[in-house]
């Protein structure tokens, strides 16, 4: 005897693959969230910023913010290099903390438009800015304790190094990104009196999801 | 004791021997198979480009571009290294990026045919070409900023560096590479005028061809 297996509302039946024989599944997590869901839309960006001045120690030099309320933005990957290309002030490092901020978006400086990775998803709504001599960080919080922080020897001129922070895992959709809901934010700072010859460059990965 | 029988056709679910498990196939709630084989062919390309001459800001090196009207190109990786071999400028860093093409394909300069991941599957329906003092543009265009960049510090010779662009995780063959239609693609762009002999950029670009 045979049966076929009903939908909860009886409306759609279970199907079994001709080849595979195998019945078609969908991941959920006990939540009811679908593990590999698609999102609204997923993206990337690029940055490169070049140290011209002793900017002053924690001033922002670069910022993704979430500008809509009704959205969450998923971090992703964050991938970066930083090198040196000054005069080598002796025996120091420099780098930069990557904090959490909320409460506003950082203005001034050069804003960059994200690219989507499907052409046909909505544009991002993430405002993401730089520039080396500090953003404007007017009514932004920032958590005092970087999530990520990067350093690199400056005792001789052409250092560079690479750093990755990998966060989406495979079928940890739901609980291995980086969540920036409205008004939320990470932003590069410098840890130290900025040293001219620093120099960042790499991306940003992330999706973008209805709240 | 019942049979399974799918609601489609007379298919029966296979419990597999061994296992004793129900053999299941992961789809999204849109319908999307999510570890489908690509139906036309996996590729990768390399990069390997050393500037030769002074090359002016915004040149394109290297291009990957879709044409066709019914295959669509997922990138699921992109790993470069940035190169310096050349004489020493103080004080100088010099970088690329990468940054979505569209309209048409750049033209001249030496043309790549894409290695397949499985020799019975079908060429690669993309043009791939590279010229380190930047390929023709004609009508193509660019959209948003870059996507990626890197940057290398030339304050000595000899310094090369990696960044790479891993895209696909398991599961995700529709969520997370960069997705090409017809008549868009990607270019390796040179960032500053370039004045310095030397400067290079190496690598890979993988992707899957598929209808679906």
């Amino acid at each position: 005897m045979a049966a076929k297996i009903d939908g909860d509302t009886g409306a759609t039946t279970l199907q079994i693959g001709a080849t595979s024989k195998a019945a078609s599944a969908t991941l959920y997590d006990p939540s009811g969230r679908e593990v590999l869901a698609k999102p609204r839309g997923s993206y990337l960006v690029g940055f490169l910023w070049r140290q011209t001045a002793a900017s002053v120690a924690n001033s922002t030099q670069f910022a993704i913010a979430n500008t809509d309320s009704t959205i969450v933005l998923q971090i992703r990957a964050l991938r970066f290099i930083i090198g040196f290309d000054g005069t080598a002030p002796g025996a120091q490092g420099r780098g930069y903390g990557i904090h959490r901020t909320s409460g506003a978006v950082a203005t001034a400086g050069t804003q960059l438009t994200p690219t989507l990775k499907r052409s046909a998803d909505p544009a991002s709504v993430a405002d993401v800015r730089f520039l080396d001599t500090g953003l404007t960080t007017t009514g932004q919080t920032i958590q005092g304790y970087a999530a990520f922080n990067a350093n690199l020897s400056v005792d001789t001129t052409s250092r560079v190094q690479s750093y990755e922070y990998q966060l989406m895992a495979p079928g940890r959709r739901t609980s291995s990104r980086l969540g920036l809901r409205y008004l939320e934010g990470v932003s590069f700072r410098n840890s130290q009196t900025a040293l001219v010859g620093v120099t960042v460059s790499g991306y940003i990965e992330w999706d973008e999801e209805l709240v | 004791m019942a049979q399974i029988q799918s609601g489609a056709t007379s298919d029966l679910w296979t419990i597999d021997p061994t296992s004793k498990a129900g053999r299941a196939t992961l789809y999204d709630s849109l319908g999307n198979e999510l570890i489908a084989k690509p139906t036309e062919g996996s590729f990768l390309a390399s990069v390997l480009v050393r500037q030769s001459t002074t090359t002016a800001a915004d040149a394109i090196v290297w291009s990957l571009f879709n044409a066709s009207s019914t295959v669509k190109v997922r990138i699921r990786s992109i790993r470069l290294e940035m190169l310096f071999d050349g004489t020493a400028a103080a004080a100088t860093s010099r970088s690329y990026y990468i940054e979505r093409t569209t309209t048409a394909a750049p033209t001249a300069g030496t043309a790549i045919t894409p290695a397949k991941k499985r020799s019975a599957d079908a060429g690669s329906i993309t043009d791939v070409r590279f010229l380190d003092t930047g390929l023709t543009k004609g009508t193509m265009g660019v959209t948003a900023s870059p996507f990626f960049r890197i940057a290398l510090p030339i304050s000595v010779t000899g310094n090369v560096q990696a960044l790479p662009l891993p895209l696909h995780l398991m599961g995700e063959r529709i969520i997370a590479p960069i997705l090409l239609v017809q008549n868009e693609g990607i270019g390796i762009f040179i960032n500053d005028t370039n004045t310095t002999a030397g400067i290079g950029i190496a690598g890979v670009v993988e992707w899957d061809e598929s209808t679906a």
